[in-house]
Order: structure tokens, then C-alpha cells, then sequence
């Protein structure tokens, strides 16, 4: 798995999700006491002129089974959308950094209801609702971020 | 048809027991039911989705039968008579209510274990007393979710099972969120405090009502629809990580139910012509009341409060931050609408134009 200094998780590589994907099963057993998670969720991160990256994260009762890069324009059923530009997917990032998990109005629950910097979508109003029935779980997959950073003194990555 | 145990065709069984009373062979030389249908389990380990299958997946749009029988057996033709009121599929059924059963008993919580109670701070005087405000509204308001499925349940024909594992599921679930608001209202210094007549009537309205599919539509869908929202708000002015984890755990059961009540509607609009009209009676009163509820100014001050993070800035933040989350909530009840069936657009009795909801909003909502 790609490790990273705290500073340079990059936010728009689809190595972030894979690496976060990884933590959700080495922390299984805090997983399965969540309980089952059915849903496909995309993640878009807006780069300005540079186009949005975007991530299909397929959730399958314990774990992310599967992490899929998009291309801009490509069509997947998805039952609903998490849509922000890097800026804010940055600062959800330094805050579970920090923190050791989400906290106040950066919690993705939260961002979303004020639909301002994050938004949350998707065409069928039963597909956004997921996102609310496993909300504890897709949190916890986003907490996952600080094992992602290399324990003190391993060298950065290649490029990071 | 089930086959006979090997050998037990031929060989003698003995008609009576050492005390002379006669014996029932019947269910080891083959019952009128399937055998062998040999289920393959998931990764998930065997679910009511793997059991589905051959007739025991068959739920019958009339059961032959009003008895605790369970479907699929090879039931006597003179069983006792329990009195079911509910015995059409499309009174009480939904497309996704296996997979609702199986996640809930997946995702249960424990209201006592699974929040950091420990983590709880002191708050200044007015938020806690905010905190507090709500966690009493909300501990009144969780029990008729476990008094109006109770209430059915016993009403509903057996062959329904699957819908009625489902309600037993809500029951616990609301009872743990009564518990969990009441826990946290004499958990930091507070207490309960007020409980207003408004809400009240809302529960009334609420608990009578007339057929299964009215009291799905106004407990699910309204009433949870409305509710799930405000655990959404609650999780965003949560003070502490310990409000933050109660009200993601509350939502995620509280978004199952609203996805139980919104198929169960579907199914029965698209199963019984007179469905829709019976829906739409039921949320015509159910929004008035609930409008006169909403409108009740303790729990909104107290709500304001928390958005704005005191009374200090309640006016500057509290209240328009509150009129913009009524109105994301109310679009969203009426999106559901639309997802169950239901076109409330032309009928709702909420006023969208002084609310500024925006129509084309709910269709892409
Ligand atoms: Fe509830
Ligand atoms: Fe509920």
C-alpha cells in the first residue's frame, strides 16, 4: 500500500481511495460491528480546468471490494454521488488527520447537509437514502485517512 | 412434495407409544411441502434473500389461511382461525423488505456500548439546555414508531412474515433511540424538559390511523422522512462526538425505515388502484398537523439555538440557517413522494410557495 506524509495525501488520486479501501479491511473487525454495507457510492473531486476526478467506490457487506477510476465522461450506476471540489476534500483530510477522525461541520454528514462545499446526489431519492443508512460506515472509511501516513522517518513516496 | 426418509416405507414403524396413544408418522413418510431445496449461502452467511427459494420464495397475494402456520408447511385444513385483518400482499408488502430485515439486524447498536459517553463535556448553560429541549421532543416522538407497528403487527396475516420480521426490527430500533435521547438528556447536567400538546396531536393523528398502508404512510414516510432530516441536522450541531455518534447511528436506522415505508408504498400504488387515493387522504391531514407542529416554537428555538452555537447569534444564524434546512427537508419528504408513486405536488397541504420550495427541486431532488 502507498504511504504518505500527512501533508501530501493527495486527494484527487484514485491511489488515496485504493489505500483507504485497504485500511477498511485491515480494520475489519471494526467494520463488521457496523454491520453490512450495500452501496455504490462515486466520489468526484473537482480540479478546476484540469476536469474532476472520479472514483466508484463499491461497498459489499464488511469492505470496499472494489475501486474504480471513471473516466470523465463515463456512465455507471451509482446510487448516489459525493461531489466537491479538492479544496474541501483537502480540509476533511487535514481535519481526520488532526483529529484522528472527522470533527464539527467537516464530518462528510454534515458537509453534505449544508450541500454548499460538498454536495450529495444521484437521480433516485432511494439511492441518495443509502448513503444516510450506512453513513456510520462511509465516515469511518474516511477516518481511515491517518493510516495512510508512513510512521515517522519512512521516506515519502516517489513524486509526493 | 417431500420425499419419504429412506427406508421408512418399508420398514415397520410402530402405530402407538408404550402407552397405547396413537403416533404420527406423517412427517418423516412425506409432507405435501418441498424438500431438499438446499439453499447456497452468501458471503454474507445463509440470509432470507439465499432461503428465497423454490415455493418457499412464493408470498401469496391472498393467503388461503388466516393461521401462525408458517408459509411453505404442509398446514392442516382446519387449523384455528387468528382473526388476521390484513391479508392482502399489497396492504403490507415491499420489494425490498428481506434486505431491510437482514441489514437491520446487521447494523444494530447498543445505546449503551457503542456511544462514548465518556467523551461527554461540559456545554454552556444555553446549549445544553438546547440539547436537552430536543433529546425530550425526541424521546416523546420515537415510541409511536414501536406503539403504531406493535399495533399491526398482530393484525397482519402470518404469510406476511418477512414484513412483520422488518416491523419487529423497527420496534427495537425505536426503542433504542427513546433510550438514547433520554440517556443523553440526564447524561451532562441537564434533564427532560418540555413536553408540548403540539406534538401530541401529531402522535394521535398518527397512531389512528385506518389501514396499515395509511399508517405506513404517515409513520414512514412523513413522519420518518421528516425526522430522518432532523437526525441529519442533529449530526451537524452536535457539540461533542458523543451527539455526532448518536445521531449517525439514529439516522442510519431511521433511513431504513423511510426506505421500508417508501417500497411499501410503491408496491401497494402499483398493486391497488384505490392505494394512491387512500395514501393521499392519510398525508393530506397528516401535513396539517404536522405543519401546526413544525411551526411550534420550542422545539424551533431550541434547534436555532444549536445551529447558530448559543442564543447570541440566533437571529443572525440560527433562524435563517433553520428556514434553509426545513425547506431542504421538506423537498426531500416530497421526493420521496415521487419515489413512492405518489404525485403530492398538486395536493400538499404544505405551503411551497411561502416556504419557497422549488418544484422542479423535487423532481431531481
Ligand atoms: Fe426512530
Ligand atoms: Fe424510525
Amino acid at each position: 500500500m502507498t504511504t504518505y506524509h500527512a501533508t501530501v495525501i493527495p486527494m484527487d488520486s484514485v491511489e488515496v481511495f485504493r489505500g483507504l479501501a485497504a485500511q477498511m479491511e485491515e480494520h475489519r473487525g471494526e467494520f463488521e460491528a457496523l454491520g453490512l454495507c450495500d452501496l455504490d457510492l462515486e466520489v468526484k473531486v473537482g480540479r478546476g480546468s484540469a476536469g474532476p476526478l472520479r472514483v466508484l467506490l463499491r461497498f459489499r457487506d464488511y469492505g470496499c471490494e472494489d475501486v474504480v477510476a471513471l473516466e470523465p465522461e463515463e456512465q455507471v450506476h451509482a446510487d448516489c454521488r459525493l461531489e466537491g471540489e479538492l479544496a474541501v476534500w483537502e480540509e476533511i483530510r487535514d481535519d481526520i488527520v488532526a483529529n484522528g477522525r472527522s470533527t464539527g461541520r467537516l464530518t462528510i454528514s454534515s458537509l453534505v447537509l449544508l450541500g454548499e462545499r460538498l454536495r450529495l446526489g444521484g437521480v433516485d431519492p432511494m439511492g441518495v437514502d443509502r448513503f444516510f443508512r450506512y453513513a456510520e460506515t462511509v465516515q469511518r472509511f474516511f477516518d481511515g485517512m491517518p493510516g495512510l501516513i508512513a510512521s515517522a522517518g519512512a521516506p515519502a513516496p516517489a513524486g509526493a | 412434495m417431500t420425499e419419504t426418509a429412506p427406508g421408512t416405507m418399508s420398514r415397520e414403524l410402530p402405530e402407538t407409544d408404550p402407552m397405547g396413544m396413537p403416533l404420527d408418522w406423517e412427517w418423516l413418510r412425506g409432507a405435501r411441502s418441498e424438500w431438499g431445496v438446499r439453499p447456497k449461502p452468501s458471503s454474507r452467511g445463509l440470509t432470507m434473500m439465499d432461503i428465497a427459494v423454490g415455493s418457499y420464495r412464493e408470498v401469496p397475494e391472498y393467503p388461503p389461511q388466516r393461521t401462525m402456520a408458517p408459509r411453505g408447511a404442509d398446514v392442516d385444513p382446519d387449523m384455528p382461525d387468528m382473526g388476521y385483518i390484513v391479508n392482502r400482499k399489497s396492504e403490507v408488502w415491499a420489494e425490498n423488505v428481506a434486505e431491510l430485515y437482514e441489514e437491520a439486524v446487521s447494523r444494530q447498536w447498543s445505546a449503551t456500548r457503542d456511544i462514548p459517553w465518556g467523551q461527554l463535556t461540559e456545554l454552556p448553560s444555553d446549549l445544553e439546555h438546547a440539547v436537552c429541549q430536543l433529546c425530550t421532543m425526541l424521546t416523546e416522538v420515537e415510541m409511536i414508531a414501536t406503539d403504531l407497528p406493535a399495533k399491526w403487527m398482530w393484525r397482519i396475516n402470518h404469510d406476511f412474515l418477512e414484513t412483520k420480521m422488518f416491523l419487529a426490527t423497527q420496534i427495537m430500533d425505536e426503542a433504542r433511540h427513546a433510550e438514547v435521547f433520554r440517556k443523553r438528556a440526564l447524561a451532562n447536567g441537564g434533564g427532560l424538559l418540555k413536553a408540548r400538546r403540539g406534538g401530541e396531536l401529531l402522535l394521535r393523528e398518527i397512531l389512528q390511523a385506518k389501514s396499515f398502508t395509511q399508517a405506513s404512510a404517515l409513520l414512514h414516510l412523513l413522519g420518518e422522512g421528516l425526522i430522518l432530516d432532523l437526525f441529519r441536522e442533529g449530526e451537524l450541531i452536535a457539540p461533542t462526538d458523543v451527539e455526532k455518534r448518536i445521531f449517525r447511528l439514529v439516522m442510519q436506522d431511521e433511513a431504513r425505515h423511510v426506505a421500508f415505508g417508501t417500497l411499501h408504498l410503491r408496491y401497494s400504488i402499483e398493486h391497488d388502484p384505490d392505494a394512491a387515493e387512500e395514501i393521499h387522504e392519510a398525508l393530506d391531514a397528516g401535513e396539517e398537523v404536522l405543519f401546526q407542529f413544525g411551526a411550534q416554537p420550542t422545539n424551533n428555538t431550541a434547534m436555532a439555538t444549536l445551529l447558530a452555537g448559543g442564543v447570541e447569534r440566533i437571529a443572525e444564524d440560527g433562524f435563517p440557517l433553520s428556514q434553509r434546512l426545513s425547506v431542504k427537508m421538506l423537498t426531500s419528504y416530497l421526493a420521496r413522494c415521487e419515489r413512492a408513486g405518489l404525485n403530492r405536488l398538486e395536493r400538499t397541504k404544505i405551503p411551497m410557495d411561502l416556504l419557497g420550495i422549488d418544484p422542479t427541486a423535487v423532481e431531481v431532488a
